[in-house]
């Protein structure tokens, strides 16, 4: 019998900004091994997700585990053993990406920088390493919270829209490293609201609207329940938003 | 058609003012606002241009009073303070708009995709960030003209005329600066000096009240008349022949001042484009994670260029402490009150000044920050830091400071200047918390005006109630060392009160 172990656990999550509710009550769990699809429209509250379990925002209520561990009881461990790519990479723009490495590996206390290296070479970046962040493009900025991100091989991953602005050729890249991180026993929390991507990458999904959870199930499981060919309509279905657009488009007509 | 395309022009204009003030606002603050904190952004920055006008005026108001009544003889005080005092917020403001405006392209990608030749849109651009000034250059002129009854006509023209040059002076400057700043490249030596330019009107200002003040300063007819700036003087005694030659010389002045701003008025508008001139080549050193926090928030702190000037400051009034100590010692004048003026007019505001160092630096890396939280960093690591940082240039000030004391014979200040970097370190405290929880609440702590005129009024009084303490226990007995036991009794209270509050939010 395959025991399931939990890399990740949000239970009961409500997040507010004023009076207004980004997330309501939200609960679901990661295991290890798996590739866990957050999606749901814009505004839905993926990123205020994300940031209550990184700590950035205060959480209204609800609790957040990581690896068995309370974020609240053990802020550093939880951190240590996660990678983030936010939605934006906002870093510490005036440093040089060989800067910002230096920092990110003394903090993260790695013993070597091949790894980092070799992530460096593998998104093609070594030529921008003296340039200041600020005067990087997108994609590259993203390249940058990419190789922050994985450098320490964490257990578990939280991306965010992670391929923003990347190329076709560091998509392919980084997804083949999502999916042997998830074969090697890590965990992936991946948010996106786009499906295809989703369908590709994900074991399980959790769709969320307006702050709450609308459906979650296997990619299969779901399509049967739904009743949909594809997630994509499984995603409309759930959010009510098939009749929505048929009015749009008549509309447009 | 004349009439539309002006119209035309004048929304232009006003569009490209409302994004300056706001991008200049928001520019170090989180990013990844709620909606809400947007509005309220809006709203703050559009009103900055008079939070900044105000305070200027105020005080413009009490030098050319001070400068009428105390110094009237003295002709050249009253113009040059004048345009000391305007090249400040002109030159300041200027580099914060710039700062802002060069996060994104999204103001010169605007202008550059409109139909419209290029000298209109560097006219557009100049005519923004003059409108996006007009509160600042419009205070001093309705100063000036409130206070021509007590000071007469002919200082009031004088002053004028000073305020002119002085806007032209910093355009000039900034363009300059700015144009050299972007050639250097943000990492380049040559840029992190021009980045110290900044403290340029902090010094002008000291110097005019520092040295001008304290200084007889005697010309001769022909300087009087014919010499730039100086003829200002014969402007405010009346002199007809000065005033036509000044006129002429602001005429001149104002001209290659807005020529040489609309030229770099795009280019203060538009990101930093900057290609290192070598290959990158992958060279990364680990160290101790607090080793790379100071060395990150050092190089983070002198490649800002609105900030890297900050940390100069106290450094000034060291200078001015020197000076006077000379001053003093060549007049003869020295006595226990002298020096207990001069410890409070010139060490506390080195211990005011190194107290906002901490917000200064968080503020750097404002945009860093929220990902900064997310790496496996105690509470104290980024805030030992910040501490570490800011400890090095307020000792570093008072180390100086205290040896000239001990030069002109009064040591014993160096003690009172020490034990207030306990002050400082609760500042750094107090500033940690203040940031932290603006990061948790979705940056509402950081953007609204009241919340960041709540933050500077608590933090005097971090730094203010020790050191007001002090100085009371100073003037009353006569003495340096009697308040001492107070004074770190006081400090260490807050210090250990503040490191509490701290060690719970995480």
């Amino acid at each position: 019998m395959q025991t399931y172990e939990e890399a990740l656990r949000v239970e009961g999550l409500v997040v507010k900004y004023a009076e207004k509710v980004a997330v309501d009550g939200l609960t679901f769990s990661i295991a290890k091994g798996s590739v866990y699809g957050l999606l749901g429209p814009n505004g839905a509250g993926k990123s205020s997700t994300i940031k209550a379990i990184m700590g950035l925002v205060k959480r209204a209520a609800g609790k957040v585990s990581v690896l068995g561990k309370d974020v609240d009881q053990q802020p550093i461990f939880v951190k240590s053993n996660i990678g983030l790519v936010p939605e934006n990479p906002v870093l510490l723009e005036s440093l040089t990406p060989n800067e910002f490495f230096e920092l990110i590996a003394s903090v993260r206390k790695l013993k070597d920088t091949r790894r980092m290296m070799s992530l460096v070479n593998a998104f093609e970046f070594e030529e921008f390493m003296d340039t200041p962040i600020a005067s990087l493009s997108l994609g590259n900025k993203q390249k940058c919270a990419v190789v922050a991100a994985l450098a320490h091989e964490p257990k578990v991953l939280i991306l965010d829209e992670p391929f923003n602005g990347l190329d076709v050729r560091s998509v392919r890249i980084f997804k083949d490293i999502i999916s042997k991180h998830a074969a090697n026993g890590g965990a992936v929390l991946f948010s996106t609201h786009i499906m295809e991507v989703a369908e590709k990458i994900c074991d399980v999904v959790g769709i969320i609207d307006h702050g709450i959870k609308v459906a979650e199930g296997s990619m299969q499981g779901l399509k049967e329940s739904i009743h949909g060919s594809s997630l994509e309509e499984v995603f409309l279905k759930v959010t009510n938003m098939e009749k929505e657009i048929e009015d749009v488009l008549k509309g447009l007509e | 058609m004349e009439g539309r395309r002006r119209s035309f022009n004048s929304i232009l204009v006003k569009s490209v003012v409302k994004e300056l003030l706001y991008q200049g606002y928001v520019a170090s603050r989180l990013t990844g606002m709620t909606p809400g904190d947007i509005k309220k952004a809006i709203r703050a920055s559009n009103r900055s241009r008079i939070f900044i006008a105000v305070p200027f005026a105020i005080v413009l108001l009490v030098i050319v009073l001070e400068g009428y009544f105390f110094f009237k003889g003295n002709p050249l005080l009253f113009p040059l303070a004048v345009l000391t005092w305007t090249f400040m917020p002109t030159f300041v403001t200027v580099i914060q708009l710039s700062y802002g405006a060069s996060a994104g392209p999204q103001i010169r990608e605007f202008l550059s995709t409109l139909p419209i030749e290029r000298e209109k849109v560097d006219g557009i651009a100049a005519g923004a960030i003059i409108n996006a000034l007009s509160y600042s250059i419009i205070a001093p002129v309705a100063i000036l003209l409130i206070s021509t009854p007590v000071v007469g006509v002919w200082r009031m023209i004088s002053g004028l005329i000073a305020d002119a040059i002085s806007v032209s002076l910093a355009l000039i400057l900034v363009s300059l600066m700015m144009k050299v700043y972007r050639k250097a490249g943000s990492t380049n030596r040559l840029s992190a000096i021009i980045r110290i330019g900044i403290v340029i009107p902090i010094l002008l200002l000291s110097l005019s009240f520092g040295y001008f003040q304290t200084s007889v300063i005697r010309l001769n007819s022909i300087e009087e008349t014919f010499v730039p700036i100086l003829n200002l003087a014969g402007v405010a005694l009346g002199n007809v022949d000065a005033l036509s030659f000044s006129i002429l010389y602001c005429v001149i002045i104002c001209f290659l001042g807005y020529v040489a701003f609309k030229k770099a008025s795009i280019s203060l508008l538009s990101p930093l484009e900057l290609v290192s001139s070598k290959i990158g080549r992958f060279n990364v050193t680990v160290r101790s994670p607090s080793i790379a926090m100071i060395l990150a928030d050092f190089r983070q702190i002198t490649r800002s260029p609105r900030l890297a000037g900050f940390i100069a400051v106290p450094f000034i009034y060291v200078l001015i402490t020197i000076f006077q100590g000379f001053t003093f010692r060549s007049t003869g004048v020295k006595n226990i009150l002298q020096t207990q003026v001069q410890f409070v007019s010139n060490v506390l505001p080195v211990v005011a000044i190194s107290s906002f160092l901490a917000y200064v630096l968080y503020l750097t890396e404002m945009r860093g920050f929220a990902y900064l939280e997310t790496l496996p960093l105690s509470v104290y690591t980024n805030v030992k830091s910040k501490l570490i940082v800011v400890l090095t240039f307020y000792l570093a000030s008072v180390s100086i400071m205290g040896l000239s004391y001990l030069y002109f014979g009064n040591g014993v200040i160096i003690l009172p200047m020490l034990i207030m970097s306990l002050s400082v370190a609760a500042s750094v405290f107090y500033t940690a918390l203040y940031f932290r929880y603006s990061v948790r609440s979705m940056m509402v702590g950081v953007v609204g005006i009241l919340n960041q005129a709540v933050f500077t009024v608590v933090n005097l009084f971090v730094f203010g109630i020790p050191a007001a303490i002090y100085s009371a226990g100073l003037f009353l007995t006569n003495n340096f060392f009697a308040p001492l036991p107070y004074l770190i009794i006081a400090s260490l209270a807050e210090l250990l009160f503040l490191a509490r509050l701290l060690a719970k939010s995480g």
